[in-house]
Order: structure tokens, then C-alpha cells, then sequence
């Protein structure tokens, strides 16, 4: 290597520093696991109290640990010097940023805080389980030295953050769906007799404030669009840096071909929820199955599948 | 002849006619098919399952590699169906046929009669959103002001007396109705864009070592590589020290058919587009290693020493049973071959091996460094001249490519149109009721009832505060 070579001192820099930084910018990532945990607790708790007040102390927590992840990515990304969502540690830090970002956007516009619990349970837990993945800071491999990294790798994440939130709203359909069918039926009837039989366990109390399951179908089906919009943005921005990149705009990678796998699983999702009769209970696990395609996408293709997108 | 033709075809009219008619229902049935939704729902999913099968086996891979990798059956079976290759196979690139297919049947059949549907008195208590507020104006001033109240609420209104009655026909974001047209048309123009590229394209790849060129019929270029230069840097990972490549760049002269001559710098991220559209790209390298060989002092040229040694490449000493075989080149140049926790020569060296009888000479390589010589025997001598860089390129010709980035904003321009808005088609009928009006409301959406649930209700007490406050 030629002596006084810039990358040589940036790496010294690098070295010397990297584990005072690590621990600061992990003392934040911490900081925001723990956040989120407590507003996972009062979001419970306002499943039970229903008053605005504990809704508001679930929402500071929410966004006192949405500040504190984002410092901590961050802090990452101005020690490296390059966006902190190059390896599987900083995507899934990221991937549940937007899906808290996106939480409180949905939430806003459906009141959707009844779901919360789910939803920040996922996030959180993906946040514990990207620590393990943390390896340090390294510079950017040649082919991720690109502007593109700002825009392709954002946006796949986000779809994957709507995505989840989907999952969420789906699985609470499937709940709130099984309660109202019990409320429906009249015990020693044929139809029902046996949902009916079972009583609501008092911890699914909460489904009182979910809102009518066809709303929730509505609900799902917008997050699920904007998640459709997102991954087709983001498949095709892709594309445009393959094509900088790799020499071809589509190679038919792991990556790709699973992200092309979710993406028709949603089309389909779309499609069959123009049919009055695909709504509802088989739509809702339809946005199961295709959230587990995208499951596949993220970890089974990262972990186990090696390609050009292996950055682990 | 004539005759029996006459007779023929006479049979022929009695006995086609059923037949004919068996057909028609035939193509008609052909036709619902593929216009059903769930047509394309099912090639959908057998697409994606495909695509997961692809994405978990290897591709393009030998045989023998799926028998290395997977148990018997397994490996049997992959081989057997062909899943080796699935994404270039004619199956699989059937369905992409068969969705087009049925996009087009759909369109005409299905999405254009059942998006916009025309303007036509409808029984109103069968919608799923429907509703009724009476008023005691006349059927004029109650027709005149539900539709204001209508066009206040962002709806644009058509009119239509018959049966005694007035109709008034709304539609609210009309326009994102032709968002699955849209949408659709984009899927096909992408479609279109790779088969284009696929008969008209191509695409390779070519080595270059420092110095040399080559030529590209196909592009009609001749090409030169005048230095190809490679940056590392030292990364500290848990198992120890490796070396991250940082940046890969040749210098590139291009001549064209005219003897033209343009230089380039390609990089990776950073491919070269000639005039006449072919792409350039960064796509891998590589240090071959250069040994001379003397005898007694004088140089030979044996096969081998023209610099471009590749690991496991011999020299055949000639007159012996010698031979010298290149293992690796290990130092700053390429330290991406440097073993995690070995620590790096600070000068490039190579590896060799030195074979008497096919029996090596050592029990470990041989490290020689570049400018060092050794005697390998019989008055042969060996030396390590510096390394020789090579590039490779990929280049590619894609007349699609301008089709397929067209495609894919009218896909996203048609996903946005059809699922950020909702489209409602609005139906009044304002009828005498006593001395009074009656006015029925109907409202259907692209989505369903669910969607506009909320908002027919406030339409519906907009709507009778509107016509009350007339009074
Ligand atoms: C892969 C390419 C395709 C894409 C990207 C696509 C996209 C879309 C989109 C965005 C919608 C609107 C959904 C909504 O409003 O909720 C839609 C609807 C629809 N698509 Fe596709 N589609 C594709 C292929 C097909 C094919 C092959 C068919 C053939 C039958 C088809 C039939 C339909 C129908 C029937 C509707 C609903 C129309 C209605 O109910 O009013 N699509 N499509």
C-alpha cells in the first residue's frame, strides 16, 4: 500500500477512536431499546385505562426513544463517515426506526394507537436482536460507495417497516374478527355456538377499542399500499443503481428475486382485495403470509444466502 | 366437385351452427378466465414460488455442484425438473406471457365496464351505502341544491330527468380510476423493454492485462488498458486484521470504428458510456504473478513467463523433470489475499512451489520476493519481477433499457393513482314525495363500502343540514 495514503489515516482515526465512540453511540441505542420498552408498557397500559393522559406518556416514550435511536444511528453514521445502514446491524436499527416513524404517521391519521403493543414489540425486538449483529465501523465497500445508498436502501427499508405494521393490523383483525363473531352468536345456536362457548379472556378486553373489523381491512389494506408503493419504489431504484453498479439493471441476485417474491405476494394481496369476498379474514392472511415472505427476504437472504447483496 | 362442396358446406351450416356455438362459449369461457382476477392472482403466486425456489437453490450452477450441496432426492429432483435455471426457462417466462395476456383480456372486459360505469338510473336501496333525506321543497329546488351541496363537497355532477324524476350522477377523483390502466400499461411497457433488450442486446466481459487490448465486434470498439490501480485498507474485525478493498479503477483508451480515440476512467459506481450507448463497467481484477527463468545466465522465454501466472499455472523447465508451479502473490499489492491474522509481508512476495519428479522440493512454498531470485536446479534460476494488474470489464447494450425505466414510473404512477386515492361515484335520485321531495343518495367505491364509510355518513348529514337550511 503507498505510504500516506489517505484511507491508511482515515483508518488509523478509525481504530483509535472506534471503541470510545462505540460505546456512545451503543449508550443511545440502549437508551432507545429501554424507551420503547416502557412505551410498550404504557401503550398497555392504556389498552385498560383508556384515557388520553396514558395514551400521552406511551406516545413521550415513543418518541423519546425514536430521538434516542435516531442520535445513535446517527453518531454512527458521523464516525464512519458513511450512512450507518451498510451492514445487518445498522438496517435493522433502521428498519425499526421507520417502522416507529411510520407507527406514529398511521397512528395519527387511523387512530391506530390500539395496536402500538404489537407493533413495538416487533420493533423493539428487532433492535435487541441487531446488537448481536453489530461487528464496529468499517469504511464502505467499493460497490456501496454511491449516492444510491441514500435513496435505494431507505426506501426498501420503509416498505418492510409498512409491511410490519400490516402484519400488526392483521393479526388484530384476525382477533377482533374471532370476538365479534363470538358477540355475534348466541351460545346454543349451530352457527358460532362454539366461538360463542369460549368466552373473551379478560386480557383481549382490549378489543373494545379497536374499531369494526372492516374498518381494520381498510385500515391494513392502505398501510399495505403504501408498503407496495415503497417496495416497487424501491425494487426499481435498486435497479437504477445495478445498473451503476453491476453492469445490469436486474442479475437475478437472492435479493432481488426474494424481493421480487414479496412483492408479487402483495400484488396479489391487492388484487384479490378488489373481490368483496377475498376481504377481510382471507386478505388479513394473506398480509400474514406475505409479511413472512418478507421475513424471508430480509433475514433468510441476509443469513443464509450468499449473493451480491450479502452484507452482513 | 362444386356439387359436393354445396353439399358440404350446406351440412355444414346445420351442423356448425351448434357446434359454433359450442366454440363461442368455449372462447367465452377462455376469456372470462383470463379476466378474472384471480387469474392473475394464481400466476402470481406460482411466480413467486418459483422465484423463492430460484432464490434458495443455486442457479447456472454444474450438475455436480447440487450434488455436493443437497442430499440424493433432493439433488435428483432439482436436476430433474430443471430447477437449475428456472428464471431463463421457458415456463417461467410463460407466465409473464400469460399475464399479459390476460391483462389485455381484463382491461377491455372487466376493468373499463366495471370502472366506469355509466350514467344510468340504479335502483339505490342496493348499494351498500345508501340513504335518503326528505325535504320539503319542490323536486327542482331540492335537485338544484343537493347537487351544489354535492360540488361543494368536491364532486363533479352530471344531471338526468326521466321517470318523473331528476338523477344526478357524481364522481369525486374521477381520474384515479385509470390508476390500475395506468398501472397495467406500465407492467406491459416494462415488458416490453426486456424483451427488446433481449433481441437486440448484448453483453460480455473482457480481461485485460496492463497494456494490452482487445476488441469488441459486437460494439465495433477496440480497447486499451493503459493502468489499472487497486486501493485497500486495513479493517479490524473479531477474528483479527483484514484488508477491505476501497476503490478499483482502470484507465481505458477506446477506439472506435474511425480510429476516434476517447480515454476513460472506470470505476466501480462509475461505469463509461461510449457515444454509441455501450456501458463500461468495473467488474473485477486481478495480479497475475511474473517470473523469468534464466539458464546460465541467459533469459528463456518458456510458456509461463509472460507475466500472467494464474495460482496453480507451471513452468516445465525444459531438459529436466522440473517445474516451478505459482501459488499466490501476497504483500501491499493484493493484501485481500493475506489470511485474517497472518500478519502482511511489508514487501510483495510470492508463493511458489518447486517440483522435482512431481514431488516438491519443499515441505512449504517457497517465498520469493519480487526482485529476488533462486536457484531452482540444473543451472536454473528463478526470479519474481513485480506483478502484472489486469482488469475485468463488463460491457452491455441494452436498447430496452430506456423502455423498462419508462415502464417503471408509469407502474409507480399508476400504483399511486390507484391505491393513495379513492374514487366515488356518487348516484341521486330526487323524486315528489307528498308535497315535498325525497332525495336518495348511493355512493360506490373502487375499495369497497368500508372505505367511504365514514365519509358517507358526514355526506349524508351535510346533505340534509343543506337541504334544511333551504327552508
Ligand atoms: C404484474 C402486473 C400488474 C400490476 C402491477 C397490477 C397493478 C394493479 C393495481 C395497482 C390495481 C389497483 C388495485 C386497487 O385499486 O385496489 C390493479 C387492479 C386490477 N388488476 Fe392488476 N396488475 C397487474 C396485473 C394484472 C393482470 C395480469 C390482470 C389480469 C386479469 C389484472 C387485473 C386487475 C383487475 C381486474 C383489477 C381490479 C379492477 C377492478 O376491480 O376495478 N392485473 N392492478
Amino acid at each position: 500500500m503507498p505510504q500516506g495514503n489517505e484511507y491508511t489515516q482515515y483508518n488509523a482515526n478509525l481504530q483509535a477512536t472506534m471503541t470510545q465512540h462505540a460505546m456512545q453511540y451503543m449508550a443511545w441505542y440502549d437508551a432507545a431499546v429501554v424507551l420503547y420498552a416502557l412505551a410498550i408498557a404504557g401503550f398497555v397500559a392504556y389498552w385498560f385505562f383508556r384515557s388520553r393522559g396514558v395514551l400521552g406518556v406511551g406516545l413521550l416514550f415513543t418518541v423519546a426513544g425514536l430521538i434516542s435511536q435516531a442520535l445513535s444511528l446517527g453518531m454512527r453514521a458521523y464516525y464512519s463517515h458513511h450512512v450507518p445502514w451498510n451492514d445487518l446491524y445498522g438496517s435493522l436499527s433502521m428498519v425499526s426506526l421507520w417502522a416507529v416513524v411510520l407507527f406514529l404517521i398511521f397512528g395519527a391519521r387511523f387512530n391506530l394507537w390500539f395496536a402500538a403493543p404489537l407493533v413495538l414489540a416487533c420493533t423493539d425486538a428487532l433492535l435487541a436482536y441487531a446488537k448481536g449483529w453489530n461487528k464496529g465501523l468499517a469504511p464502505l465497500v467499493p460497490s456501496l460507495q454511491s449516492p444510491w445508498i441514500f435513496i435505494h436502501v431507505p426506501i426498501v427499508l420503509a416498505s418492510y417497516a409498512a409491511f410490519l405494521i400490516g402484519f400488526a393490523t392483521s393479526v388484530i383483525y384476525l382477533l377482533k374478527k374471532w370476538d365479534e363473531d363470538r358477540a355475534a352468536s348466541v351460545p346454543g345456536q349451530s352457527v358460532g355456538a362454539a366461538v360463542a362457548a369460549a368466552e373473551r379472556p379478560a386480557w383481549l378486553g382490549w378489543l373494545d377499542i379497536v374499531p369494526s373489523s372492516s374498518r381494520l381491512d381498510v385500515i391494513s389494506y392502505r398501510v399495505i399500499a403504501v408498503g407496495e408503493i415503497l417496495l416497487t419504489a424501491g425494487i426499481i431504484l435498486g435497479g437504477v443503481w445495478a445498473h451503476m453498479a453491476w453492469g445490469s439493471y436486474w442479475q437475478w441476485d437472492p435479493k432481488e428475486t426474494a424481493a421480487l417474491a414479496s412483492w408479487l405476494i402483495y400484488a396479489s394481496y391487492l388484487h384479490l382485495h378488489t373481490r368483496p369476498s377475498w376481504r377481510g379474514v382471507r386478505a388479513a392472511w394473506w398480509s400474514i403470509l406475505g409479511f413472512v415472505s418478507i421475513l424471508f427476504c430480509y433475514f433468510g437472504v441476509n443469513i443464509w444466502i450468499s449473493g451480491l447483496h450479502s452484507y452482513k | 366437385m362444386s356439387a359436393v362442396q354445396a353439399t358440404t358446406s350446406g351440412l355444414d351450416t346445420r351442423e356448425h351452427a351448434p357446434r359454433k356455438k359450442a366454440q363461442d362459449s368455449l372462447l367465452e369461457e377462455v376469456l372470462n378466465l383470463l379476466s378474472n382476477v384471480l387469474f392473475p392472482v394464481v400466476i402470481f403466486l406460482i411466480w413467486a414460488a418459483l422465484t423463492t425456489i430460484g432464490t434458495i437453490v443455486d442457479q447456472n450452477q454444474p450438475e455436480q455442484h447440487y450434488y455436493d450441496t443437497y442430499p440424493l432426492p433432493i439433488a435428483n429432483a432439482i436436476v430433474r425438473l430443471h430447477l437449475t435455471g428456472i428464471y431463463h426457462s421457458v415456463p417461467y417466462i410463460s407466465l409473464v406471457v400469460l399475464l399479459l395476456l390476460s391483462m389485455s383480456v381484463c382491461t377491455f372486459r372487466r376493468v373499463i365496464p366495471k370502472r366506469f360505469p355509466k350514467d344510468r338510473p340504479v335502483p339505490i336501496g342496493n348499494f351498500g351505502l345508501h340513504a335518503q333525506a326528505d325535504t320539503a321543497q319542490n323536486v327542482d329546488d331540492a335537485a338544484a341544491r343537493a347537487q351544489d351541496y354535492f360540488r361543494s363537497r368536491g364532486f363533479t355532477m352530471r344531471t338526468l330527468v326521466q321517470d318523473n324524476a331528476r338523477w344526478l350522477f357524481g364522481d369525486r377523483q374521477k381520474w384515479a380510476r385509470y390508476g390500475v390502466l395506468v398501472a397495467h400499461l406500465g407492467f406491459a411497457i416494462i415488458a416490453f423493454g426486456v424483451f427488446l433488450g433481449w433481441l437486440r442486446g448484448f453483453s460480455g466481459q473482457v480481461v485485460l492485462y496492463r497494456g494490452e487490448s482487445a476488441t469488441i465486434d459486437r460494439a465495433n470498439l477496440r480497447l486499451t488498458l493503459d493502468k489499472f490501480s487497486a486501493d485497500f485498507v486495513p479493517v479490524q474485525t473479531p477474528n483479527g486484521q483484514i484488508y477491505q478493498a476501497q476503490k478499483f479503477q482502470s484507465d481505458v483508451r477506446f477506439a472506435d470504428a474511425d480510429g476516434a480515440t476517447t480515454s476513460a476512467r472506470i470505476l466501480v459506481n462509475h461505469p463509461h458510456v461510449t457515444t454509441s450507448g455501450v456501458y463500461f463497467y468495473q467488474a473485477s481484477y486481478n495480479f497475475a504473478g511474473h517470473l523469468a527463468v534464466t539458464r546460465g545466465g541467459k533469459a528463456l522465454a518458456l510458456p509461463g513467463t509472460d507475466g500472467k501466472l494464474q495460482p496453480q499455472d507451471a513452468i516445465f523447465l525444459p531438459g529436466t523433470s522440473r517445474a516451478i508451479e505459482y501459488g499466490t502473490l501476497l504483500g501491499p499489492t493484493d493484501p485481500s489475499q493475506t489470511p485474517p491474522g497472518v500478519p502482511m509481508p511489508s514487501r510483495d512476495e510470492y508463493a511458489i512451489w518447486v517440483f522435482h519428479d512431481n514431488i516438491p522440493t519443499t515441505n512449504r512454498p517457497v517465498f520469493l520476493p519480487i526482485g529476488s531470485s533462486l536457484d531452482v536446479g540444473d543451472g536454473y534460476r528463478v526470479t519474481a519481477l513485480p506483478p502484472t494488474p489486469s482488469t475485468g470489464l463488463t460491457y452491455r447494450y441494452d436498447p430496452g433499457q430506456g423502455w423498462v425505466a419508462a415502464g417503471c414510473l408509469v407502474l409507480v404512477a399508476g400504483f399511486v393513482m390507484a391505491l393513495f386515492f379513492v374514487p366515488v361515484k356518487l348516484y341521486a335520485k330526487i323524486s315528489a314525495e307528498g308535497s315535498g321531495a325525497a332525495v336518495e343518495v348511493a355512493a360506490t367505491t373502487t375499495k369497497g363500502n368500508a372505505i367511504y364509510e365514514d365519509d358517507f355518513a358526514a355526506l349524508r348529514e351535510g346533505l340534509r343540514r343543506s337541504l334544511a337550511n333551504a327552508t
